[in-house]
């Protein structure tokens, strides 16, 4: 008898395996007369592979690229931002003016737009979330909204958002960024920052219909939406954790499109395989986040433009896209801005690499063997090692060995630190380091004061006040910087823009080696539509609207 | 069993929950890094905004006062709320408890039956092919990484064959509960991640009853029994087995953290979201109270497990206690 109850377990689960494996029941006899045409309840929904769940739709608290995604599409924000042309376009507000000099910015509401609970939506509700999100502090939003004094009702559907001083990214940052949310829901939230919204209500072009924790969420477009420019009824996001099952799983056809960046490996077979993976797309677009050498320009001989120049010319970015990246990537010019850019500077192309330019440069700068160990000093005579810091992953690391290598040919010594991304950001952030390897993006044209001006590489409380990591300090920069961040004028604005690649270009305090390309793959047997944009590849909000079925 | 004993184990065991429950606050935070640095080191903000946000993770006071507050919640038996998900951390780990469970137990139930039945039989036929093929396949198995594994079952039965889904853990679209559909989805999903756990389980349990039992066969006592002509099943069974279980009841002991703890390749290869993809994700993202929490189920499982395995190893083994 004491057996029994093992046995029975055992036997439960055999038996519950095996009608887990048994073959699906025979199917019915077909009827007499011919059904209807059949209509593929599948035809409208787009399937998408994520790599990860949405642990809370709270969507000023939401960090990971799923939440983002979703909250993107069941929230609208007041504008809308066009990233190839660099233009603001309509969202909830129909129209917007800056007033008041740019202290106050007006948006004008669409009158048909409603939550998915019905409720219409005014700027009430507008005013709520703007004045919510300054007062319940969400992190993610103190930068944000730090400029805002408060949101005002002018009328039901009309708002002004007064802000301390003007800036010129203002109605990019505000109009994009603050989700609209219902008054009537939000307004009796207790705890703002820990609530996950897990059945959240907005007024976005889809809405949340179904959501299995790690497993899948539905979304359903809502056709009453005042926009409706999507012809998708549905997109499912199916959690994938392992991205090896993910691409056989769209090489199957259980998935029109891997919401993730592959592996360049796994798109050069694809490509030169197509008779093997038919039906299945790669799309690589050109992104702006640049791979560079950064220099700390508090230290010798680092602070030496003419060693950061010859350093500058041993880096052959075509030889390392073809080697590290396996073609998927572009050259980048040394003004650091992405020629996909809408104020880029094509003044600047990519520096060709020349190593006999480069010792004829350290010779002339007096970087010299002058102890005959075969290793050149400085020019006052100190030995000289380069320390190289990077993350211990490829291809950085792989730019991190070429780079010392190449060193070593033109007779400086030189090694590379291999780090945890976490440990080489607080060396950077220390600032430990001589030389390190840095990603940066200028997608938002405020990151050229954020990297570059003085205020943000001054060191207090032990680190890196921003983003300026080896302290580039120029003071005619800031100016130019400054008055770019408060230029109202399109044209002006992109002009300093200019001007500030042009410094950019002539101070090799961040060395281009390359940009990696965005790399997407999806299939196309389903759909028509789908649209390769910079930055993003092909999971963009200009696919999901052009989307239509084969 | 004596009081004594039983006692002298339950004082360590006490001991020792406390050494873990301090050293479950104080690890995550040797990790380089805080779980707020991804707001604060937006480089618009400026240094009143940048402290404000470590008040709102807690994280501005001293670790002694962080320390004595956690302990204190503890006590409470509140293991607070998830930076990460923004719920009650009691609540995110439960609901992944049932799904590791169903999914390790069920591998540990079929590696334990198994690895005894097959252990016992190559043990009793020594020299015979079942045990030259347990040998050959303890190898092959040890040298064969789990993922792979894992992916080639992938591959045949889900998109060679089509006879099993690749990933998840149930068809969508199914009403949840009690109802056989529900239940035989659960059973297709969890078919290819229980067989890819449960071979190298197999065979590590049998080559561990497969050796004890031969220490234990070549005794005297089980010469003795069979030298009194009893039936070779119950010398197998009554004598050499009771007594080749012991190194086995260790090993079940320790394995009880990893039916919690869940199988973390496993999960992530068929998206099974269990406490092993948890526990991951909450390092990762530096989600402490998260780590705390899924960190300390597990410790205490395992020295709860411990000190079980303990009394039970008292039980069959009366020279343990007076050790």
């Amino acid at each position: 008898m004491k057996r029994l109850p093992l046995a029975l377990t055992a036997v439960f689960l055999v038996a519950a395996l095996v009608l887990g494996c048994a073959p699906k029941p025979a199917t019915p006899p077909a009827p007499q007369t011919p059904p209807p045409a059949p209509v593929d309840p599948d035809a409208r929904n787009l399937k998408v592979a994520v790599l990860s769940d949405a642990r809370n739709l709270n969507p000023y608290m939401g960090m990971g690229s799923t939440e983002t995604y979703i909250t993107g599409f069941v929230y609208d924000t007041l504008l809308g931002y066009d990233e190839e042309k660099g233009e603001l376009r309509p969202g909830l507000a129909d129209t917007w003016t800056v007033l008041e000099g740019g202290k106050v910015l007006r948006f004008e509401l669409n009158k048909q737009a409603k939550f998915s609970d019905g409720k219409p939506v005014t700027a009430e509700d507008a005013v709520f979330s703007f004045n919510f999100v300054k007062q319940a502090r969400f992190p993610g939003f103190m930068a944000i909204t730090a400029n805002v004094i408060e949101a005002v009702l002018v009328d039901q559907y009309t708002l002004d958002l007064k802000l301390m001083a003007p800036q010129s990214g203002s109605l990019r940052l505000l109009g994009t960024t603050v989700s609209i949310v219902p008054k009537h829901i939000w307004e009796g939230i207790q705890s703002p920052l820990n609530f996950p919204n897990l059945q959240p209500v907005g007024s976005g072009p889809f809405k949340l219909a179904e959501k299995v924790d790690g497993q899948y969420m539905v979304l359903e477009n809502r056709k009453e939406h005042h926009r409706h420019q999507y012809d998708l009824e549905k997109i499912t996001l199916t959690v994938v954790r392992d991205e090896t099952v993910g691409i056989m799983s769209l090489l199957a056809g259980k998935f029109d499109l891997l919401a993730w960046r592959v592996d360049p490996a796994v798109a050069e077979d694809v490509m030169k395989n197509p008779g093997q993976y038919p039906n299945v797309k790669v799309a690589a677009a050109p992104s702006s986040s640049t791979t560079t050498v950064m220099f700390n320009l508090r230290n010798e001989p680092y602070n030496d433009i003419n060693f950061r120049k010859a350093i500058s010319l041993l880096i052959d970015q075509d030889k390392l896209i073809k080697d590290l990246l396996l073609g998927f990537g572009r050259t980048q010019g040394p003004g650091l801005v992405a020629p996909t850019m809408f104020y880029y500077n094509d003044k600047f192309p990519a520096v060709k690499a020349d190593p006999n330019a480069a010792k004829a440069l350290l010779d002339q700068a007096g970087y010299k063997d002058a102890t005959g160990d075969g290793w050149r000093e400085t020019p006052k005579g100190d030995q000289l090692v380069v320390d190289i810091l990077t993350v211990n992953v490829p291809p950085q690391i792989n730019v991190a060995e070429y780079l010392v290598a190449e060193l070593k040919k033109i007779g400086i010594n030189a090694k590379f630190t291999p780090l945890t991304a976490e440990a080489l950001r607080n060396r950077q952030m220390a600032p430990d380091f001589d030389v390190s390897l840095f990603n940066l993006s200028f997608s938002n044209p405020d990151m050229m004061f954020f990297y570059y001006h003085t205020s943000r590489g001054l060191i207090t409380g032990g680190r890196v006040a921003g983003f300026n990591y080896g302290g580039h300090s120029d003071p005619n920069y800031d100016v130019i910087s400054e008055a770019m961040r408060a230029e109202l004028n399109r044209d002006r604005y992109v002009e300093l823009l200019k001007q500030m690649q042009e410094h950019i270009a002539g101070v090799y305090y961040h060395v281009p080696v390359f940009t990696a390309d965005v790399i997407n793959m999806y299939r196309d047997d389903r759909f028509t539509g789908w649209y390769n944009q910079p930055e993003r590849s092909v999971s963009n909000a200009t696919t999901y609207r052009q989307l239509r079925p084969k | 069993m004596s009081g004594a004993y039983f006692m002298r184990r339950l004082f360590q065991t006490a001991v020792l929950m406390f050494v873990v429950i301090t050293l479950n606050f104080f690890l995550p935070r040797v990790m380089p890094g805080d779980p707020a640095r991804h707001y604060y080191e937006d480089p618009r903000l400026s240094e009143e905004a940048r402290q404000e946000i470590k008040a709102l993770f807690g994280l501005d006071k001293p670790l002694s006062y962080q320390y004595f507050a956690y302990l204190k919640n503890l006590f409470r038996g509140e293991l607070g709320v998830s930076y990460t998900y923004r719920r009650p951390v009691m609540q995110v780990i439960s609901s992944r408890i049932p799904w590791t469970v169903a999914l390790t137990a069920s591998a540990s139930l079929i590696s334990i039956a198994g690895g005894i039945i097959y252990g016992a039989y190559a043990a009793w036929r020594r020299g015979g092919t079942a045990e030259s093929a347990l040998l050959a396949s303890a190898i092959i198995v040890s040298a064969m990484p789990t993922f792979w594994f894992a992916l080639l079952l992938v591959m045949l039965f889900a998109f060679t064959l089509k006879w099993l889904p690749a990933f998840g853990m149930v068809t969508p679209g199914l009403a949840r509960g009690l109802n056989l559909p529900f239940l035989a989805s659960v059973a297709r999903h969890a078919f290819l991640p229980v067989v890819s756990m449960a071979l190298s389980g197999i065979i590590g349990y049998a080559v561990l009853v497969r050796n004890s039992m031969i220490d234990v066969t070549s005794e005297d006592f089980v010469r003795t029994a069979r030298a009194k002509g009893l039936n070779s099943r119950v010398v197998l069974y009554k004598h050499a087995f009771r007594n080749a279980m012991l190194p086995l009841v260790t090993r079940i002991g320790l394995s009880l953290s990893g039916i919690i703890g869940g199988a973390v390749i496993i999960e992530t290869i068929f998206s099974w979201e269990g406490m092993g993809l948890l526990i991951i994700e909450a390092s990762r993202s530096l989600d402490y109270p998260l780590m705390q929490g899924t960190m300390l189920i597990l410790a205490t499982i395992t020295v709860l497990a411990n000190f079980a395995t303990d009394l039970v190893y008292a039980q069959l083994d009366p020279r343990v206690q007076l050790k």
